[in-house]
């Protein structure tokens, strides 16, 4: 099982230039960043919503919700992936919203958990120890792991997204981790 | 990356969270930590290869093209949402937010505001530019003239009125209004005033109708039973056309012939003046009563008389005596003429400037109407600023709250936050 542990960290460095400055650049600025986040913003929603058509649509949205606002992009707001994942995430709650209930998520997941085959008896009941673990956290714990460990952003890109200070996100991290280490014992 | 938080235990297993993402080994003791990071990652759900495609396709489009959604091809019918397709979307994505961008709308809301900026202009600037009624318009130079016609127009409690040798229509001088004389309230002594008024004018009507207008002036002179001392037209010629006529008229009817007369043409100047006459009055008064006295007392003389000289000296005084009388009398006849009616001149000169029937309009007036129109603008301008600028400022307020209320609104989709 070739699992994709490593996040491309080659990527941001190339977008420290902002999204401004030309209609052609703009758009291959973009276009690297949907490259560079587009599984990242799929894994991000899907784990929000516990709802694979559901997470297409709202990230098909959200990406196109950011190309139409690359003009309007400002380095001042942060990374062009923490603007990326506030575009996404405000499509996700807007979705839940709009579904009138709460992403508790305390449910089983229902078509996003696929058993590899290759799994043994000891991976598939850690996994399951995980998922159960997972699935008692509060939501917006679970979001912060969403963004943390299946969309890959760094505690201050997450701060961005979040609205809190890089400190505070870090407490929260470290917080909900001790939390799932404690119901995986 | 720093982690400036409170404990180094905190700080050491954050950044084992970190290495542990990317890869890395982590320490020993926190072995048990990356494993778990790795179970949670393991967690994460990966897209289809079908959406992974058709979004690229999308992309590659700039997400211009019409969609029918990816799970349309899954069988589902797609909804109206701007390329989103999927069941239970409770509402379509509205057209208007993907519309002409700003960069076009701009434009269009400047000509907008400009064309209602003119169109404010232009109706403020006509009724400034408008010309003034259509009534004659006095001339500057005779400021009294205006107030004479108002008061002639008031004073019609003047027709009828004719005045006593003794009395006489008291006006003050500068032309103040009939009105005092004839209005009762007035103190005895105040109308047993003597005083003369005079008026004249100045018509100017266009060539060709001095006789007309000259005819007018007679016959309102006649309707108000006065008569004309004088009068002298002249026509022909264009520089010889002309009319002067020396009117008398009622003093207790002057205010309404002068308005009568005015309506005739364009007054060009028009001027009044009162002269009290109550001392010349008085002093031929006296002189006749003394001179009647004086006869008087002759005639008693000479009936008592002896001699022939002293008849032909009596009646030579008597002579003498009468001539008096008769001078006093025809001083008192005049003046008491000069208080019963009003001496009016009035001149009739065609082809003078009319400003409002001209049809020319010289670079000065035009200078003058674009000044107008430009200061109109600016105060338009500065007007709209002040309506618009704190509209603004409203505006801005409620999209900065709505903002806030939508992401209040968000996060509360999570439920309630978590302690820090």
């Amino acid at each position: 099982m070739d699992l994709k542990l490593r996040r491309s960290r080659g990527v941001n460095d190339t977008l420290v230039m902002p999204l401004t400055a030309g209609k052609h650049v703009a758009r291959t600025d973009f276009e690297a960043l949907y490259r560079s986040s587009r599984d990242d913003v799929y894994a991000y929603v899907a784990s929000l919503l516990r709802d694979r058509g559901a997470a297409e649509d709202v990230s098909a949205t959200a990406f196109e919700r950011a190309w139409r606002k690359r003009r309007s992009f400002s380095a001042s707001r942060g990374s062009p992936r923490a603007w990326l994942f506030g575009i996404a995430r405000n499509a996700a709650l807007d979705e839940l919203r709009r579904r009138g209930r709460q992403a508790s998520l305390s449910g089983e997941p229902a078509d996003l958990d696929v058993e590899p085959a290759e799994d043994t008896a000891d991976r598939a009941a850690r996994r399951a120890v995980v998922r159960a673990a997972l699935a008692e956290l509060e939501p917006r714990e679970r979001d912060l792991i969403a963004l943390k460990f299946h969309g890959g952003l760094t505690n201050s890109e997450i701060a961005r997204v979040l609205g809190k200070s890089e400190t505070n996100v870090g407490t929260l991290l470290h917080r909900t981790v001790t939390k799932l280490r404690k119901a995986c014992l | 990356m720093s982690f400036r938080n409170e404990s180094p235990e905190v700080t050491r297993e954050l950044a084992a969270l970190d290495a542990a993402l990317a890869g890395d080994t982590v320490d020993p003791d926190l072995a048990e930590l990356g494993e778990l990071v790795l179970a949670i990652r393991a967690e994460r759900p990966a897209p289809r290869e079908e959406f992974v495609a058709e979004l690229d396709g999308r992309m590659k489009a700039g997400f211009r093209a019409a969609e029918t959604g990816v799970r349309a091809q899954n069988g589902h019918s797609p909804s109206k949402a701007d390329g989103i397709a999927g069941p239970g979307r409770a509402r379509p994505r509205r057209s208007w937010r993907f519309a002409p961008s700003r960069q076009r709308a701009l434009p269009l809301a400047l000509g907008a505001a400009a064309s209602l900026l003119i169109g404010i202009t232009a109706g403020i600037t006509s009724g400034v530019l408008a010309p003034e009624g259509g009534d004659e318009r006095a001339d500057p130079a005779s400021p009294g003239a205006t107030s004479f016609q108002e008061q002639a127009r008031r004073s019609g409690r003047a027709q009828g009125a004719s005045p006593s040798a003794g009395g006489g229509v008291e006006v003050a001088p500068g032309g103040a209004p009939a009105d005092a004389l004839t209005a009762p309230g007035i103190a005895p002594e105040a109308r047993e005033r003597s005083v003369a008024r005079q008026a004249s004018l100045t018509l100017s009507p266009p060539r060709g109708r001095v006789e007309d207008v000259a005819d007018g002036v007679i016959r309102i002179t006649d309707r108000y039973r006065g008569f004309v001392l004088s009068s002298t037209v002249s026509g022909g010629s264009a520089g010889r056309e002309g009319a002067t006529l020396d009117l008398r008229i009622p003093a207790g009817r002057l205010q309404t012939a002068i308005s009568d007369i005015s309506r005739l043409a364009h007054v060009r100047s028009r001027t009044q003046s009162a002269q009290d006459v109550t001392a010349g009055y008085t002093s031929a008064q006296s002189r006749l009563r003394e001179a009647i006295a004086e006869r008087r007392g002759l005639l008693r003389q000479l009936a008592d008389a002896d001699t022939p000289n002293e008849t032909a000296s009596i009646r030579a005084r008597l002579r003498l005596a009468n001539r008096r009388i008769a001078r006093a009398r025809t001083a008192l006849r005049s003046i008491a003429t000069q208080v019963r009616y009003a001496a009016v001149g009035v001149t009739v000169e065609p082809g003078r400037a009319q400003p409002e029937r001209s049809d020319g309009w010289t670079a000065g007036e035009g200078l003058d109407d674009a000044l107008g129109i430009l200061g109109t603008s600016v105060a338009v301008a500065l007007v709209s600023l002040a309506i618009l600028v704190p509209l603004a400022l409203v505006a801005a307020l409620a999209w900065v709250g709505g903002r806030r209320i939508l992401r209040q609104r968000r996060e509360r989709t999570l439920g309630p936050a978590v302690e820090d």
